[in-house]
């Protein structure tokens, strides 16, 4: 739980930091802001505590950063008519590694499912290293959609702290595991609260200051 | 019960991509407007209520006598300029109005790319 908050404090008061109440309007806020806490929920995903003493929390944290980041793709085309050009061929290389990490984030998930991950990995320790793999690659290809689109990090060094952040968070979780694993994973009832109030901090931040 | 939400989920983001939205209003395709090599959106400037600004500000060729012709003219048709079609004009419209917004100036960030990417037969 207090990885959750760590990461998703963090990475929201990074894209605040430069213009804090500068926003692109209610919906395109939400969308973004959709976005920015679905990878805090990968962040989390590494966190000590959500495997494997808790795997089901795990898996139910997996589903609702899935259901997010689905929300964070449909939100725009639907909101926004013109914005469903960079769903298709000659939408900007940012486009393209937001659609890649969320296609790796599937793949992830499918191969993390009982039948799948007998049938595709020799022992549980392979699984989790490409478990492991994948959910990093996930979070590269999803920092570069970020910080290449640079709608909230504007300025390089922005995008140079938040890249480090979102890279080294998973990397350093496990080194801190004692001091975490005593708050345990988040339920989904705690995830969907931090979600939702830091939406309506961000939105009305920047919207309504 | 996941898997099946998911599927939908892709489904109508596929859907959503190649049809683009269901709801009524300006929807923008990729075509080749002024005459441009590749398919791009329309594109509309809105002279009039851009009376305060200085003109330098977008006309460079005022000053660097670099054409005469619209705006598209040079930056869809001629391929050097047309790749940075995207990064110059995002850059020149989006940016100022960003930068005009946190400077207090009146004038915010354009609040939907339907607001811009509109026909317009004069830019």
């Amino acid at each position: 739980m207090r990885f959750l908050v760590g990461a998703t404090v963090a990475l929201l008061t990074l894209t605040l930091v430069v213009h804090p109440l500068l926003g692109g309007g209610v919906l395109w806020d939400l969308g973004n802001a959709i976005g920015l806490l679905a990878l805090a929920g990968v962040l989390t995903l590494f966190a000590p505590g959500q495997f494997p003493r808790t795997p089901r929390r795990h898996q139910q944290l997996a589903n609702a950063v899935l259901l997010m980041l689905l929300a964070h793709a449909l939100w725009f085309p639907l909101t926004d008519a013109a914005s469903h050009v960079y769903l298709l061929p000659g939408a900007p290389t940012y486009m393209w590694l937001g659609v890649a990490g969320f296609v790796v984030l599937l793949v992830a998930w499918q191969l993390s499912l009982p039948g799948s991950r007998q049938r595709w990995h020799a022992s549980p320790a392979s699984f989790r290293r490409w478990h492991r793999r994948l959910g990093m690659l996930a979070i590269i290809l999803a920092a570069g959609h970020i910080t290449l689109s640079g709608f909230y990090l504007g300025s390089p060094w922005q995008a140079a702290v938040f890249m480090v952040l979102v890279i080294a968070a998973p990397l350093l979780a496990r080194s801190i595991t004692p001091r975490l694993t005593d708050s345990g994973a988040p339920t989904v009832t705690q995830t969907v609260s931090v979600w939702l109030l830091a939406c309506v901090a961000f939105v009305a931040l920047r919207n309504l200051a | 019960m996941m898997r099946a939400v998911l599927l939908a989920g892709v489904i109508a983001l596929v859907a959503l991509a190649v049809l683009g939205s269901p709801w009524p209003g300006e929807h923008p395709e990729r075509a080749r407007y002024y005459d441009s090599p590749e398919p791009i959106l329309p594109m509309r400037f809105d002279h009039p209520s851009h009376a305060t600004v200085n003109c330098l500000t977008c006309h460079h060729e005022f000053v660097d006598d670099s054409g005469n012709d619209t705006c598209m003219s040079c930056h869809v048709r001629r391929p050097e300029l047309a790749a940075q079609l995207e990064a110059q004009f995002h850059g020149l419209c989006r940016d100022c109005h960003v930068d005009r917004n946190a400077s207090g100036d009146a004038g915010g960030p354009p609040r939907a790319c339907v607001a811009c990417h509109v026909i317009d037969g004069k830019i």
